[in-house]
């Protein structure tokens, strides 16, 4: 009791704390032991290869998915691993999650899919639902969506309504699966700088899964990069110069990838940090 | 070798029990959020039209065949007997109660049943499930419950509705082509068939196999892996299992209350 105590007294009150997360998929480990911050108010980039476990450590952080062993701390007092089904429903009403591939309902129109969770989870009017909706479409720059099915949408603006999505709801947390893939560099920089946007209006706390690394070292203020099975973490610029042999090797690499966007003549991504 | 299969098959045994036990927690949890609020009737309408409105064709044209091979048949026993105009009463009887509400569930586990477990499936993959549970709405709520009430509302409408279309394409053998006297196809049918017993019976079992093959096709798709053989194999198996597992229950059903 004691030394839960102790170890509660340790945990930080401003960010989202990992802590020895352990998750095993059939046989394989995907980390074992994984510990790592993320800043709230901040965002947070989560680099790594493929199968380095980002969109698993995005999914325990959703509660999508129960770990094995190891604990997710929301600032001091909420435990994120092991909560009921009912303290989970609460806790995702202040999380957003835009998924890899929108995971809008194709069922459903765009504009029913955003107004769903209004809808749900409140008693607002039609009218004002209305409003809202195309408030958000604004935001990310979205029009004349509304009656089109989530199939008819290309990419680019198939991630920018799961983002409406997800930010419908104004929530603190926003979690994204690699927002940037299989975009142009014109649709890319135009999602990150709307996340930098949100994050310095609304103060989101934003944690991002992402193998860019441009995007990344513009608009992170926090960066960390899962590597075997362990996570090397920092701002932009830290990790950039770590000494970590498998870090450096991903950067080398990252960057000379043909698909890999160059950073911009200026030199200053919309995050303020420089590339 | 031997103890190599005996180990195989108890591992089967047990994955049975273990899938038997989790389709029940898994129908439990069906039944429990169908009962909340808010009801769902626009997704309810929405799936009985998917249901319902896309089967008429299968199960109109299935049902007229099924009859006039009944008449065909019935009308080359019972001639040898002289006792052909007891055809209304056998076509009637035998749709009524058996072959109206089994092929009914066997057709529409195999339109209905495998598109539903498809459609879910795909939304396992596609993580529209995971999109639905991160608004905080349960995928069991939203997506399982008005497919499943919409199976049942319409397994014995579309049942009665094979079984009418039956009757006349026995009629349209039987009197029509065959030469059997209308009064006694008639006559014969509604003496013949109980409402109490055999119609009565005959909308239970529908009901019941609307249960059977609405569960069957949900929790596969629900439990399917998320690839597209995952998907595959989750609508193949909700086309066997439901399809036997009717004829079993329909058996059970039959052997115990008679009807």
């Amino acid at each position: 009791m004691q030394s839960a105590a102790r170890k509660q007294d340790a945990i930080p009150s401003d960010c989202v704390d990992v802590r020895d997360l352990t998750v095993v998929r059939g046989s394989r480990p995907v980390f074992r032991g994984l510990s790592c911050r993320f800043p709230l108010g901040k965002i947070s980039v989560v680099l790594g290869g493929s199968g380095s476990g980002k969109s698993t450590l995005l999914r325990a952080l959703a509660c999508l998915l129960r770990p094995d062993s190891g604990e997710i701390w929301l600032g001091e007092d909420t435990q994120l691993c092991g909560m009921s089904e009912r303290r989970v429903r609460s806790y995702r009403e202040r999380v957003g999650m835009m998924f890899q591939g929108g995971a809008l309902l194709d069922s459903m129109t765009v504009f029913d899919n955003v107004a769903l969770p209004l809808r749900e989870r409140t008693r607002r009017s039609r009218a004002e639902i209305e409003r809202e909706v195309h408030g958000v479409f604004e935001s990310v720059g979205l029009e004349q969506v509304d009656a089109l099915l989530p199939g008819q949408l290309s990419g680019g603006m198939l991630r920018r309504a799961a983002l409406a999505r997800a930010l419908i709801t104004q929530p603190q947390i926003l979690l994204c699966d690699e927002p940037f893939s299989g975009l142009d560099p014109n649709t890319v920089r135009r999602v990150e700088s709307l996340l930098v946007d949100l994050n310095r209006e609304l103060q989101i706390t934003m944690i991002i899964a992402s193998h860019h690394i441009a995007s990344t070292l513009r608009m992170a203020d926090h960066v960390v990069v899962l590597v075997d099975g362990s996570a090397v973490s920092g701002t932009p610029e830290a990790v950039r110069r770590a000494t970590h042999p498998r870090v450096a090797e991903f950067f080398v690499e990252e960057a000379f990838a043909p698909d890999a966007e160059q950073p911009p003549p200026d030199a200053s991504g919309p995050g303020g940090n420089p590339a | 070798m031997a103890s190599r299969a005996l180990a195989r098959t108890g591992r089967r045994a047990v994955d049975f029990v273990h899938d038997l036990g989790r389709l029940t927690a898994f129908g439990m949890s069906v039944a429990n959020w169908s009962r909340r609020r808010p009801f769902r009737l626009r997704r309810l309408i929405d799936e009985m039209y998917d249901i319902g409105v896309l089967s008429l064709a299968v199960i109109g044209v299935s049902g007229v065949a099924v009859g006039m091979v009944l008449g065909l048949q019935g009308y080359n026993t019972l001639v040898r007997f002289g006792a052909e105009e007891s055809l209304g009463a056998v076509v009637g009887l035998s749709l009524v109660r058996e072959l109206g509400p089994v092929l009914t569930a066997l057709l529409v586990a195999g339109r209905a049943g495998s598109a539903i477990a498809a459609e879910i499936g795909s939304m396992v993959v596609t993580e529209q499930l995971d999109g639905l549970r991160m608004m905080s709405i349960h995928p069991i709520d939203f997506v399982v419950a008005p497919k499943v009430l919409a199976m049942i509302a319409c397994m014995p409408l579309l049942s009665s509705l094979f079984i009418v279309l039956g009757l006349f394409g026995g009629y349209l053998v039987g009197v029509v082509f065959l030469g059997v006297d209308p009064g006694s196809y008639l006559t014969g049918l509604e003496e013949a068939v109980e409402f109490s017993e055999d119609v009565l019976g005959s909308l239970i079992k529908a009901f019941v196999f609307g249960i059977l093959v609405a569960l069957v096709a949900t929790y596969r798709g629900f439990t399917a892996a998320p690839s597209a053989a995952g998907v595959s194999a989750a609508t193949t198996s909700t086309v066997v299992v439901a399809s036997v597992s009717t004829l079993i229950v329909d058996y059970l059903i039959t052997a115990l209350w008679g009807v």
